[in-house]
Order: structure tokens, then C-alpha cells, then sequence
């Protein structure tokens, strides 16, 4: 018994030990205490990894992050989306189509080269032999560049184009290192060198990407020493992380999360407008939704409050959608008269439209939680008014197949401004030249829209871009291609000691004066 | 038993190369095109055209096919869609993460199981024997994605022992460890159970009890030897889920490897990585199959005299 008894306590000992004495959860994340020095090191949590490092491979929100702390770009938004000058100290327009760009001086690359405007050329000319990336500079004549000194940058567009600036803000534009790119080759995606307030220093595929301050930062040096972005891709382990204290920043917080986070007194919830808006698009070019009375008459059956309250926790995720350009943006039109929800203009309407018995349709949608109950709710609305809803949910490839092929009935998507320029985004969504395109979704033809978005998009005066912009909303309303749903909250959960991070609408967070408080 | 082994390795080299025309055929077949994923938003048809040009995607069926076998017979996996990595790379850093896992999987699920299964056949009908099985079908009924989270919650959210996710130190294995070994714990716990009834009742046990040995040494000894067969079996076919099932639990508590990358890549389209990630997880399964078959040899010396 003696014997058994002492086995027992061996046991229990080895375990402890072996819990005890196993190596930390990496960072210096003590428990805190008087005498501990304050962390220097952060550890963000993030829900997708990027496909590459180099700026040309990808822009999903991850990756434009990364890439605003790896790299600078000539211009950049602020976090009011106000264009500020970066590696450009100034830029003037001579003509319609040409802009000169002022280079800042004494810019270091983290392999120690000087930034000079060739490698301002390198960076935009090697867009154009990369099909991932050769849309960016679609409206940049590859042949207008011209480096007439080591500190000055021109290019020309191909045609007059107000939205320039914007473009160069894009983070397919971060500007490279002529010589790391040459002597990496393609091995540059995962050894990027840029200028930004953080330097490379490792890749763990599916697990981590550690940067480190850039000492010779040409702007303030980043407060923090090292940075890990962990990829924990299940948003529920993110926030057990972050609440047991795993990780300091976990991005892309559910809504279920958020009054739990803000709750707790050591974290901390932020939760801010990102330049996305979820809708539903009829697919205009098919007969059932030519008639823009059967898209308003659907528009009339639906109640979007109920839909935002069980899709967004009684709306605590998202603010309720109005029209198609996003709050954060310039020319958004708010004077326009909602398809308040009304079931019986609606079955009017759809009478009048020659579908008095109404019609069925499908839904294609990406196959997860959030869409099927949005599809329950629709399908139970429609169905009031006599619109057979068929849900027909795909895994995302196929899905991105179908819509580019124009194939779908109706579809939601959550699309972004990518260029955060309002008319780009609606010339993107609206304009009959983009169909087949992925922003693309509802295929409207209104040539009286496409001679707008025209017209707009050549257009140098901002009053006039935004009263064209206005204008546009309005007959895009009256058209009725998609059901406005929301704007939804991107949602950042902290550590309560994390100061000064400060969310950027466009995902390009800036980490350089984010720090760890003293206790 | 070499010749035999032998023969089994060889037969591999048919059965791999049914597996490539499987999951080949499979994602070529699969809608979804791997141009417009990598190009993402904003992509116009042109450019979606030039880059499946450039990788080679508008060639017929049967020249991808050759292509894809004829790198692999020079040892090119192909390179990752995604991030531009070898294949073989990405599964260097990837298998030994899931390897790991399933081997202590398979370590917590057989220590429980069997220790489970042999108390619960050797009193049959008691307290232990009713809560072990109920709690085993507990086990084999909870989905492995809520397990891991309730175990999160308590173990690193409420009792802070534990960290929650990553797979960098002893300590980061344990809760998926556990989470992936109880469900299979359960099966196995079930099998001993039933398999060592089956053998208690032979005369054989009889009289080893009859010739006065200790209980626990008819138990050990005589009994479990002998209930092993089946129980070793469903350990190897345990074994082989974990190595290619380990998705929903490497997502989960973020862990790096195959199960993981291959969901990644599928969705993604990403050719070479799921090839190359199923052809791993069929080759191993084969592996731990003969070691399996390797094994009956030692539990039953009357098996060994029938491989020949």
C-alpha cells in the first residue's frame, strides 16, 4: 500500500515538473510583478496567413498589414483616409495624365541601401510582368516613367484619372529594394527588405512571422523591440488566448466576443468602420431581375433590421447600411429614401412586374454560419410575398467561379474599397465594363451610371467627384441591384496594457507606436 | 517474414501511384480556379487567362497528369501556389508537427483505453465498469472541436496551466494531445472491453485461475495477451485517422501541420500542396499498416508462421 502511495506522489511530481518546467509561450510574456522590466515584445493573433511578403502577391487584410510595417509606400491614407505624404515628401500634378513625386532624403532599406527613385521605378515596372499584380497599375503607362534625379519620381497615367493618388497608397505599390529583389529572386516572398519601421526576421509557415524594430528608421523608431504575428485562424481560440494571455492583440474578433471582451477588465474591445459593406446582388443580367420593379419589390420584402439584429448581435457588430459608399468615405449620399420593409408594396409591385404569383430563385453563397442564417431569414421574408428562395451554399472557389461567370441568382458579399476611393469602388461595383469582375456582383447596365462613373473618374475638382458621387448613389438606389445589409465592425480585442494602437480603416495598422504600459 | 515485409513494401509502389491518379483526378475535376484565388479581388478576366497559362493549368488532363508523376519520379513535389515553397519544404515543416501529435494521440488515447477496457471487462458490471463506458461513449460522442474548447476554457482560461494554442514546447501538446486521444481512447477502451470478455470466458483462463495464479497476473498474462489482436488493430486505424482527421484540432489550437495546410490548400486550390500532403498521409498510413501486420507476428507467433 506503502509501495502504491509513493508510485502516486512520483507521479504527481513528474507531471509537475513536467508542466513546470517546460519552455514559456514565447515572448518575454511574464505574469507581471514590480522588478519584471516591461515587455517589449508583442504578440498579435491573426486570423489568415498571408499567401507571400512581397508586396505584389496578395492583399488580404493580414498581409496589408504586415506589409505597412515591412515596407512604406510614396503616400499613404491616414486613419481618417486622408492622404498623407511617406517616402514622398510632396507631389505635384504638371498635366492631366503626369504627376512628379518629391523623394525624402536619407531613407535606409533594412539591407542598408539608400532609397533612390530608381527604386521607386523598380517597384512600380515589375508590376507589369506579374498577372496577380499587373491590375494595380492598369491605368499607369508603363512607359511614362521617368527618374530625372535620385530624389524624383514621374509617371503618367494612361488617360486622365482622378484616383491616382489613391492608387499610389495601394499596398501593391509598397516600394522595394531594387538589389534584394534581384538577389533574392522569387525567394524574395519570404525574405522581403523594405523601408518600413520593421525588418524581416522569420517565416514559421502556418504558425508565425516575427519582425524586429528597424534601427535606422527614417521616421520615429518603432517603440516595440519585436513583433510575432501568431496565425491562429479560429476566431473563439484568438480570444481564449487573448484572455488567458497568450497573445496581446487579437484581430478579427467575432461578435459573440465583444461584450465579453469589454466586460473584462484586462482587456480592452476597439471596434472601428473598415471599408467594407455587406449587401445582397441581384444578378441584373438574368430575366427574373432585368426589371429594376422585382429588385425594389425584394428589396421592400426584406427587413434588414431583424436580418443585422441575429446576424450582428443585436446589432452591436454593424451599423445599419444605406448606400452603397461606406461611412469613413467622402460623397456618401444619406438624403436617400430606405426601402423601408413592406410586404405588401412589395407583392404589388412584383404584380406589376408580371409576377403576381411570384417566381423562384437561388441564393449562392459561401457555406458558413453567418450566410445560412441569413439565407433562413430571407427565405422566410420572400416567401410572404410568394419568392421561392433555393439556398444553394459553395465551398469558395467554386463560389468565386460561379459569380465571376455570372452564373448565380442572387448572392451577399461583403466587398471592400480596396482603392479607398469612393467613385473607384462604385465605378467597380456598378460600371457595366466590370462585369466578370470579382467586385462585381449585381451586373447592372444603366448606361446613364456608366456615363457618370466616367465622367467622375476623370474629374479633378473633389466638390464635383463628390456631387457626382451623390448623384450616382441616387440613381444606383432607385436601380435597387443590391440590399444594403450592413456595415460591419472590424473588432480588435487587447490586452489591457497594450497602448497606442490605433486601427487603420484600410487594415494597414501601424504598430510603430504601439507599446506595452508598466503595470 | 523479410520476404513478406519485402513484398509489402513493394506493393506500395502500386497502391501510391493509385493515389495520385485519385486525388490528381479528384482536384482536377473539383470547380474552382486556382488563377482567380491567388489574383484575389479585382482581378480581370485577362489577367486571370495569363497567369493559368503561366502555370500550366490550360493543358489537357492526361499532360498535367505525366507532368505530375514524372516531377515526382525525380523527387519534385511541385512548389506551393500559395507562397511560391517547395512542397517537400512545407511538408518537412508541417509532418513532423502532425506526427507528433498523433503520436501522443495515440499515447493518451491506448493508456486510457486499454487501462479503461481491461478494469472494466475484469469487473464486469460494477460502478467502474458502467461509468467507464458511459463516460467512453461521452468521449467518442463529444466533436473534437468543442472538447478542445472546453478544455481550453478550463485548463488555460480558468486554471491558467496551460496556453491555449501554438505547438512550440511539450506543454502547447498537451491539450490537443488529449483532445484527439480521448475520442479514441473511447474505441479502444470499448474493444479491450468486449475482446477480453470474450477471452475471460475461455477454459484456458480457468485454469490458470484453477492452478491458483494471482488475478491480475490471469489479467495481464494470460488474458490480454491473447485480447490484443483486434485491440492492436483498431489502435493502428487510430493511429492513421490522427494523421490525416488532426484538421479540426490543429485549427483549434493553431498548430502547423498537414491537416491544417491541406484544408488551407484545398480551399485555396492549391494543386501541389494537397497532392503532395495526401500522398505523405497515404504513405504513412501504409507504414503504420505493415508495422501493424509486423506486430500481430509478436502478440501471435501463429500468425507469424502464415507470413511467408
Amino acid at each position: 500500500m506503502k509501495r502504491k502511495k509513493m508510485s502516486l506522489v512520483s507521479l504527481l511530481l513528474v507531471i509537475a515538473l513536467l508542466l513546470g518546467g517546460c519552455g514559456g509561450t514565447g515572448g518575454e510574456t511574464g505574469s507581471g510583478g514590480e522588478s519584471e522590466p516591461v515587455r517589449d515584445t508583442l504578440i498579435v493573433g491573426m486570423d489568415r496567413e498571408p499567401a507571400g511578403l512581397d508586396p505584389t502577391s496578395t492583399h488580404v487584410t493580414t498581409a496589408v498589414m504586415i506589409f505597412n510595417n515591412i515596407y512604406d509606400t510614396l503616400l499613404s491614407f491616414d486613419n481618417e483616409m486622408k492622404i498623407q505624404p511617406r517616402l514622398a515628401i510632396s507631389y505635384e500634378q504638371l498635366d492631366d495624365v503626369t504627376y512628379k513625386f518629391h523623394l525624402r532624403k536619407g531613407v535606409k532599406f533594412h539591407n542598408g541601401e539608400e532609397l533612390k527613385s530608381s527604386d521607386v521605378l523598380f517597384s512600380f515596372k515589375r508590376l507589369y510582368d506579374i498577372p496577380a499584380a499587373k491590375g494595380q497599375v492598369s491605368m499607369i503607362d508603363p512607359n511614362g516613367f521617368e527618374c530625372p534625379d535620385d530624389y524624383t519620381f514621374v509617371l503618367k497615367t494612361t488617360e486622365p484619372w482622378s484616383a491616382l493618388p489613391a492608387q499610389i497608397c495601394s499596398s501593391y505599390l509598397n516600394i522595394v529594394s531594387e538589389k534584394a529583389v534581384t538577389e533574392a529572386g522569387e525567394d524574395f516572398n519570404r525574405n522581403p527588405v523594405g523601408t518600413g519601421p520593421f525588418q524581416f526576421v522569420s517565416w514559421t509557415a502556418g504558425d508565425s512571422i516575427v519582425v524586429e524594430r528597424f534601427e535606422d528608421y527614417w521616421d520615429e523608431k518603432a517603440l516595440l523591440k519585436t513583433i510575432n504575428f501568431r496565425i491562429i485562424t479560429e476566431a473563439t481560440s484568438r480570444v481564449i488566448d487573448l484572455e488567458s494571455g497568450g497573445i496581446d492583440i487579437a484581430l478579427a474578433v467575432g461578435v459573440t466576443d465583444i461584450e465579453r471582451l469589454r466586460e473584462n477588465a484586462a482587456t480592452d474591445l476597439i471596434q472601428f468602420n473598415h471599408t467594407g459593406i455587406r449587401y445582397g446582388a441581384f444578378n441584373c443580367s438574368k430575366e427574373v431581375f432585368a426589371d429594376k420593379r422585382v429588385r425594389q419589390a425584394l428589396n421592400y420584402a426584406t427587413n434588414v433590421e431583424i436580418i443585422r439584429d441575429v446576424l450582428y448581435d443585436k446589432g452591436i457588430g454593424a451599423m445599419p447600411a444605406t448606400t452603397s459608399v461606406i461611412p469613413i468615405l467622402s460623397g456618401r449620399n444619406t438624403d436617400l429614401v430606405q426601402y423601408d420593409y413592406d410586404p405588401e408594396k412589395a407583392k404589388a409591385l412584383l404584380a406589376e412586374a408580371g409576377y403576381p404569383d411570384g417566381f423562384s430563385v437561388e441564393y449562392n453563397f459561401l457555406s458558413n454560419t453567418k450566410n445560412t442564417r441569413l439565407g433562413e431569414m430571407l427565405q422566410a421574408q420572400w416567401a410572404e410575398v410568394g419568392v421561392e428562395l433555393v439556398m444553394a451554399p459553395l465551398e469558395s472557389a467554386t463560389l468565386t467561379a460561379t459569380l465571376n461567370a455570372g452564373e448565380h441568382d442572387f448572392c451577399t458579399a461583403n466587398s471592400t474599397y480596396a482603392l479607398g476611393d469612393t467613385i473607384e469602388g462604385l465605378y467597380s461595383f456598378y460600371h457595366s465594363s466590370m462585369h466578370g469582375t470579382s467586385r462585381c456582383r449585381a451586373y447592372l447596365s444603366n448606361p446613364e451610371i456608366d456615363a457618370l462613373l466616367d465622367e467622375a473618374r476623370v474629374e479633378k475638382n473633389e466638390d464635383k467627384r463628390e456631387q457626382l458621387a451623390y448623384e450616382i448613389q441616387a440613381l444606383v438606389h432607385e436601380e435597387a441591384p443590391w440590399i444594403y445589409i450592413a456595415y460591419e465592425y472590424y473588432n480588435v480585442g487587447l490586452l489591457a496594457d497594450v497602448q497606442g494602437f490605433k486601427p487603420a480603416p484600410n487594415s494597414a495598422h501601424d504598430f510603430s507606436c504601439v507599446y506595452i504600459a508598466e503595470k | 517474414m523479410i520476404k513478406y515485409i519485402l513484398r509489402r513494401i513493394l506493393m506500395m509502389i502500386p497502391v501510391m501511384l493509385g493515389v495520385t491518379i485519385i486525388v490528381f483526378t479528384m482536384m482536377y475535376i473539383t470547380p474552382g480556379d486556382p488563377a482567380e484565388i491567388i489574383l484575389e479581388d479585382g482581378a480581370t478576366p485577362e489577367a486571370v487567362a495569363e497567369l493559368r497559362e503561366e502555370m500550366g493549368l490550360d493543358d489537357p488532363y492526361l499532360v498535367r497528369y505525366f507532368r505530375f508523376v514524372s516531377d515526382l519520379l525525380h523527387g519534385d513535389l511541385g512548389t506551393c501556389y500559395a507562397i511560391g515553397q517547395p512542397v517537400f519544404d512545407r511538408l518537412v515543416q508541417t509532418f513532423p508537427n502532425t506526427m507528433k501529435l498523433a503520436a501522443l494521440a495515440v499515447l493518451v488515447s491506448t493508456t486510457l483505453g486499454l487501462l479503461m477496457g481491461i478494469i472494466s471487462a475484469a469487473k464486469q458490471y460494477s460502478v467502474f465498469d458502467n461509468v467507464a463506458m458511459a463516460l467512453a461513449m461521452m468521449g467518442n460522442a463529444m466533436p473534437n472541436f468543442w472538447q478542445g474548447l472546453l478544455l481550453m476554457l478550463l485548463f488555460s482560461l480558468w486554471l491558467g496551466w496551460l496556453p491555449a494554442s501554438g505547438f512550440s514546447s511539450f506543454k502547447h501538446m498537451i491539450l490537443p494531445a488529449v483532445t484527439m486521444g480521448t475520442s479514441s481512447a473511447a474505441i479502444i477502451a470499448r474493444m479491450t472491453r468486449s475482446s477480453m470478455l470474450e477471452v475471460i470466458r475461455a477454459d484456458y483462463i480457468s485454469t490458470a485461475r484453477a492452478k491458483g495464479q494471482v488475478e491480475y497476473r490471469v489479467i495481464l498474462r494470460h488474458a490480454l495477451k491473447n485480447a490484443l489482436i483486434p485491440v492492436v488493430t483498431i489502435i493502428g486505424i487510430q493511429f492513421g485517422r490522427q494523421l490525416g482527421g488532426a484538421v479540426l484540432t490543429e485549427s483549434i489550437f493553431a498548430i502547423p501541420g498537414v491537416g491544417k495546410m491541406m484544408v488551407d490548400a484545398i480551399k485555396a486550390r492549391n494543386f501541389p500542396v494537397v497532392q503532395g500532403g495526401v500522398l505523405m498521409i497515404a504513405l504513412s498510413l501504409s507504414i503504420v499498416n505493415l508495422l501493424v501486420d509486423i506486430l500481430y507476428a509478436y502478440i501471435d507467433p501463429r500468425i507469424k508462421s502464415q507470413y511467408k
